[in-house]
């Protein structure tokens, strides 16, 4: 191939990808303006009820979210920017709409998609935790909602995607603290006395039997919610590890070995405000009693009962 | 070849769909319902087209070192003009054909048509050439979308994607005996096996038997 031919191929080429580059640009610019416009559309109402004072919205199309949540934003012209975040729920995914002013303050949260449990999870689109999230900051912390800690931190991730995003954009320093969630303290109920009816149900299994010295360590298998409600596949009782000094009968220490109930609900007698108050009580002590954590009666009532089984042994 | 023949030929003899088995990856994926068809087809007719066309005009010019990447660079640009305009005019056509209307860059019909056919014909007869082959297109994704809409959910109905006027929305079988099985790629490749074969039944019916060990 000699350079005439080689110049005479690359410029061919070159003409054709420019003529294809004008057209295409020509073409853009035709429906770059009906293709934003129907964008903003579909999401018009919930854009208004975030910034109520602007008319001006922009769809913003390149943006980077390593979370995934981000599904898309808009730039509300001169008050701040809206992101449609959506996170899987604790049955669903949640789907909601953030606004952040351009001073760094989250001005409203619209709940557009929410399918979890009615009581639970369905507390993510009530007053409280929507009225707890705006307001803040962009690095301020965000809390959970006790009773749904599945829903809130989908929740509270998709928040913080949009909060990340938005930081990254303004440039704002984010010290971390504002992501850091901590479960909250599970709230305790109802009293139970250890030797109630209630708690002295024979459905426990004593597995195993550890002797050092005074002390016995049993490990019990106790049915919780899954087992007792019926209708879990794979439904298994929950396991706990109860040490017992033998000589004045005292619960020494309780752990949670294996936890089969509900993830976010079950899960919270593995909480210390809940198994601390086990230690010290005496098993033939008549007043002998424990609190159980509201909203998790069946999983802190399978705790106790794996300790009475380990009376007389 | 008569204007007429020319036009059949894409239709029943070359049907790029059941005849030649080209572009049958986005037969199969978007001919769930015939308004999601009839949308491809329409933007597959243009882009084939326009291509054929445009192929024809420049046949004589066109280095053959450099052919291929010169019709892609022409069929590229056309689908990413027609993505634009259905993305601006249609949007819910856009979005039920997704990712397949970028996809018709490397659909074999276009390229074939432009290496087989427009590259060595006049710009009249490649124009005909694109419409028959469209058509052909359409009337494979059509009877295709027709068959699996019915039997899948027992209905059939249309929907002008500018207006979203119905034009017409019929149920023909009651909901308890519809085959959801025709909704999946399973009932795409079922219903298109069975097509086919129906053609080439009907193509051999008219032409002489086939000598034994030919």
């Amino acid at each position: 191939m000699n350079h005439k031919k080689i110049i005479h191929l690359t410029l061919f080429l070159a003409i054709i990808a420019s003529v294809s580059g004008g057209l295409l640009s020509f073409v853009n610019s035709l429906t770059a303006p009906i293709i934003n416009e129907n964008a903003i559309a579909a999401e018009k109402v919930t854009l208004k009820l975030l910034f109520p004072n602007t008319d001006d919205f922009a769809p913003v199309t390149d943006f980077e979210d390593e979370t995934g949540s981000i599904l898309s934003i808009f730039e509300a012209k001169g008050a701040g920017l809206a992101y449609k975040v959506s996170r899987m729920g604790y049955a669903n995914p949640i789907v909601m709409m953030v606004g952040i002013s351009n001073d760094g303050k989250i001005v409203g949260l619209e709940v557009l998609e929410l399918a979890d449990t009615p009581g639970y999870g369905m507390k993510v689109g009530e007053a409280p935790f929507i009225d707890s999230v705006v307001g803040k900051s962009t690095t301020d912390g965000l809390d959970l909602i006790s009773g749904s800690t599945v829903s809130s931190t989908a929740a509270i991730t998709a928040i913080n995607a949009a909060r990340t995003h938005f930081n990254n954009f303004k440039g704002i320093d984010d010290d971390g603290s504002g992501s850091v969630v901590t479960p909250p303290a599970p709230e305790l109920g109802r009293t139970i006395l250890l030797s109630s009816d209630e708690a002295t149900s024979v459905t426990t299994t004593v597995t195993n039997e550890v002797v050092n010295g005074d002390e016995k360590t049993f490990t019990v298998e106790s049915n919780g919610y899954s087992v007792l409600e019926g209708g879990y596949a794979d439904a298994k009782p929950n396991v706990f590890s109860i040490t017992i000094n033998t000589v004045t009968s005292v619960i020494v220490a309780i752990e949670v070995v294996e936890m089969n109930d509900t993830k976010g609900i079950g899960d919270k007698v593995e909480h210390e405000v809940f198994l601390s108050q086990f230690i010290g009580l005496e098993l033939e002590d008549e007043n002998a009693s424990v609190d159980i954590i509201s909203g998790v009666t069946r999983t802190s009532i399978s705790a106790i009962r794996a300790v009475m089984a380990t009376r007389g042994k | 070849m008569s204007l007429f023949k020319n036009l059949s030929n894409g239709i029943v003899k070359e049907n790029p769909v059941f005849a030649l088995y080209l572009g049958l990856c986005s037969v199969l994926a978007v001919s769930n319902s015939i308004n999601n068809a009839l949308g491809m087809s329409v933007a597959v007719i243009i882009v084939l087209t326009v291509s054929n066309v445009i192929i024809a005009a420049m046949r004589k010019i066109i280095p053959n070192d450099i052919r291929i990447p010169v019709y892609i660079v022409v069929i590229a640009t056309l689908v990413k003009i027609v993505e634009m305009l259905m993305q601006a005019y249609t949007p819910e056509l856009f979005t039920a054909l997704g990712v397949f209307i970028p996809l018709i860059v490397v659909n074999c019909i276009i390229l074939g048509r432009a290496e087989a056919y427009a590259s060595k014909n006049t710009v009249g007869a490649s124009f005909i050439d694109g419409i028959g082959m469209g058509l052909g297109y359409t009337a494979g994704i059509f009877m295709l979308a027709a068959i699996r809409q019915l039997l899948a959910t027992g209905g059939l109905n249309l929907v002008n994607p500018f207006n979203q006027f119905v034009f017409f929305d019929i149920t023909l079988i009651p909901s308890e005996f519809t085959i959801p099985l025709f909704a999946q790629p399973a009932g795409a490749f079922i219903t298109f096996a069975v097509l086919a074969a129906l053609l080439e039944v009907y193509k051999q019916s008219g032409s002489k038997p086939v000598k034994k060990g030919a």
